[in-house]
């Protein structure tokens, strides 16, 4: 019983974690956008992350922290379900829920 | 091509169109969006890849914050999936930035007209592969603690379905394949893996299209990194396909029963055979201009 009161309130949280992951993306991108046509910026050239931080305009600053706020909801949601197993003492899929913040961290490494 | 107000229009109309699709018909995202970057726009596939990748975790959020509390989704089938089909992703990526981009196009070409077979072969919307349950009435699912199985709710029957997954290996190494196309081509990989969890592994098709729903996010991000690491995501060109495809995804779940998706199919079939053989011939360098 206990367990699914934790799986009910995972489900209620993951779904609140995603929203504002969402929003936030939706938000910024959205923000770029405007300041992309308030300054007149007309590139259309790929940028790095790294290259975002140090080179890029404002807009597109802000364009690729809402793309990383975006990339960062999935991995909010795989992290906040090992959370929840960790709860209920599922070890197994804790195991599980690791190798694939290993297998994303590789992904990581790998780019 | 250069950013400007009548790009940033067509680029959010290509969103919406998207979103909107895959909604109704569950095959959007990237079987629309790459081709059209592609033929309509000019940008270079693996671009179009990327861009698609980005919009892909986009809709897959979207969608997962409407199913998570309906009980639908297997997280647990979902997770153990995803370490194979997150290390297909990877391997598709790599694979995309290092083969010739006219081999791209023709690997396209062939996905596209695999998709239009199945979408031919879908008798209505529940057999198609994306968010098949309506999560305003089907739901109370649950997943067994320590195991691949679960239950919910069908409203349409009125039943309580339970479940085990079965034949977990052959599940992996299917996922694996999705995970391989979704990060060389740009496409959520859902019209594979619903049905090897579904048909394979013998998971009920409305939490198969539930949990591929929450894995497709997560796939899209293990390639994602690649590509961004080389500098193929534009930002100018990923931001108004993002606004589109959320907006279009939102419209399309409100407009379901106002459009006949089986109509919507047979065009977007049609529609799809000449894009694959445009892509085709790209590839193959005899551009047809269709």
């Amino acid at each position: 019983m206990a367990s699914e009161r934790i799986q009910a309130r995972a489900g209620t949280a993951m779904t609140w974690v995603i929203r504002s992951g969402l929003v936030t993306a939706t938000v910024l991108i959205a923000s770029g956008l405007i300041a992309a046509l308030a300054t007149g910026d007309t590139s259309l050239e790929g940028v790095t992350i790294r290259a975002a931080f140090t080179d890029a305009p404002f807009d597109e600053r802000l364009i690729v922290m809402g793309i990383l706020a975006l990339v960062a909801t999935p991995v909010m949601e795989v992290l906040g379900l090992i959370v929840v197993w960790v709860l209920q003492k599922d070890w197994r899929f804790v195991v599980v829920g690791l190798a694939v913040v290993a297998v994303l961290s590789l992904a990581f490494s790998v780019g | 091509m250069t950013f400007d107000l009548p790009t940033l229009v067509e680029l959010i109309a290509l969103g919406l169109f998207a979103g909107w699709l895959g909604a109704l018909v569950g095959i959007g995202g990237g079987v629309v969006v790459v081709p059209s970057l592609v033929l309509l726009f000019g940008v270079d596939i693996r671009v179009a890849v990327a861009s698609s990748l980005v919009a892909v975790i986009a809709t897959s959020a979207a969608a997962v914050s409407v199913y998570a509390n309906s009980g639908l989704t297997n997280f647990r089938l979902g997770m153990s999936l995803e370490i194979a089909t997150a290390l297909g992703a990877i391997g598709g990526s790599l694979i995309a930035v290092w083969i010739p981009t006219a081999a791209l196009s023709v690997i396209f070409g062939v996905l596209l007209m695999v998709t239009t077979a199945l979408l031919l072969r879908a008798k209505d919307r529940r057999q198609t592969t994306e968010p098949l349950a309506d999560p305003a009435s089907d739901g109370g699912g649950w997943e067994v603690s320590g195991r691949l199985a679960g239950g919910f709710h069908d409203a349409r029957t009125g039943s309580v379905v339970t479940y085990q997954a079965v034949r977990a290996p052959l599940g992996a190494a299917i996922s694996m394949g999705a995970g391989v196309a979704s990060g060389m081509l740009g496409v959520g990989g859902g019209f594979i893996k619903v049905p090897a969890m579904n048909l394979g592994m013998r998971v009920p098709i409305k939490v198969a299209a539930a949990t591929s729903n929450f894995m497709i996010g997560v796939t899209a991000v293990s390639s994602v990194f690649v590509y961004l690491a080389r500098g193929l995501v534009e930002p100018l060109l990923v931001a108004p396909l993002v606004v589109g495809i959320v907006a279009g995804a939102l419209f399309g779940t409100r407009t379901s029963k106002m459009v006949s998706a089986t109509m919507l199919r047979r065009v977007l079939a049609v529609l799809l055979v000449f894009v694959s053989i445009e892509m085709l011939a790209r590839g193959l360098g005899v551009g047809l201009g269709i």
